[in-house]
């Protein structure tokens, strides 16, 4: 069996705004546009996030949930958390270390 | 808007075509929109996200090529045909304004190349074989000049580096927005 792993520091960023909108629980894809909307400023396109998602899924950090109508929501996995959580730790890093040396004259 | 569903690929369509077809209905249509779910076919295209199912990869394959060549592919694969074709048969219908056919077998090349580099890894060498002929006929067959084999070989050897270029940029976009890496367990 193939399994493909995403390293962290490695998600494009359209990838990590997907996953932080699902660390906030299962959401479709239009929930996903919105709520990436009003964290991020950014309406991401269909085809811009559904190739996102797919990435997500084939490296299994996202998986779907039973179809509601025609919308198929989807969740993070446990690879996913622990992923969002390295990468966000790391940009914290990075945030943290460019404003101290901005702060210093 | 969701006629644009076609330009995926069908394995994609299969797993996703459904769900992407409801958010599709739920956005109002705009230019904007437009280019990015051609945008997103194309990337499809170029890193293929679904994996297809079955045994026989060669066949699934070459059954994939004629099938997506039928249906989504069609527009592009009569481009890639067609208009080198068509370059060709105006340069000898109208010889007092188009006299060199060289350019219009250049022109072939060129379209058989940005094809390929939109439809898949295999149209390369598959336009190769259609655009080379092309354009030694757009020569008028005339390869026994010592001049006209040492340009007809470079422009071979440059097709093909061409071709070699073209699968380069590929690779390097479908692994540019999240780095995959296969592992066995």
């Amino acid at each position: 069996v193939a399994i493909r792993e995403i390293e962290p520091g490695e998600l494009s960023e359209q990838a990590l705004l997907i996953l932080v909108s699902l660390a906030g629980g299962p959401k479709h894809g239009y929930a996903m546009i919105q709520d990436i909307a009003a964290v991020s400023g950014r309406r991401l396109g269909p085809g811009t996030l559904y190739g996102a998602i797919a990435r997500l899924e084939r490296a299994a950090l996202i998986e779907p949930l039973a179809p509601e109508e025609r919308r198929i929501p989807y969740r993070l996995t446990e690879a996913g958390a622990r992923h969002l959580g390295a990468q966000l730790s790391g940009l914290r890093r990075i945030a943290a270390t460019g404003l101290r040396r901005l702060a210093t004259p | 808007v969701r006629a644009l569903l076609a330009l995926y690929p069908s394995a994609w369509r299969r797993r996703y075509g459904f769900e992407f077809a409801a958010l599709l209905d739920a956005q109002p249509p705009s230019p904007a929109l437009i280019c990015d779910i051609v945008l997103g076919a194309i990337d499809a295209h170029l890193d293929p996200q679904v994996a297809e199912d079955g045994a026989d990869p060669l066949r699934r394959r070459m059954k994939e090529v004629v099938m997506d060549g039928l249906r989504s592919r069609g527009v592009f694969i009569a481009v890639g045909l067609l208009l080198p074709v068509a370059l060709l048969v105006a340069a000898y219908l109208i010889p007092a304004v188009i006299s060199d056919g060289a350019v219009f077998g250049g022109l072939a090349i060129v379209t058989a190349l940005a094809t390929g580099l939109i439809v898949g890894r295999w149209w390369a060498p598959l336009s190769l074989v259609v655009a080379f002929p092309i354009f030694i006929l757009s020569k008028g067959g005339n390869l026994s000049a010592p001049a006209e084999i040492a340009w007809t070989t470079m422009m071979a050897m440059g097709w093909a580096a061409v071709c070699l270029v073209g699968v380069g940029i590929r690779v390097l976009i479908a692994r540019s927005s999240v780095q995959l890496r296969d592992r066995s367990a």
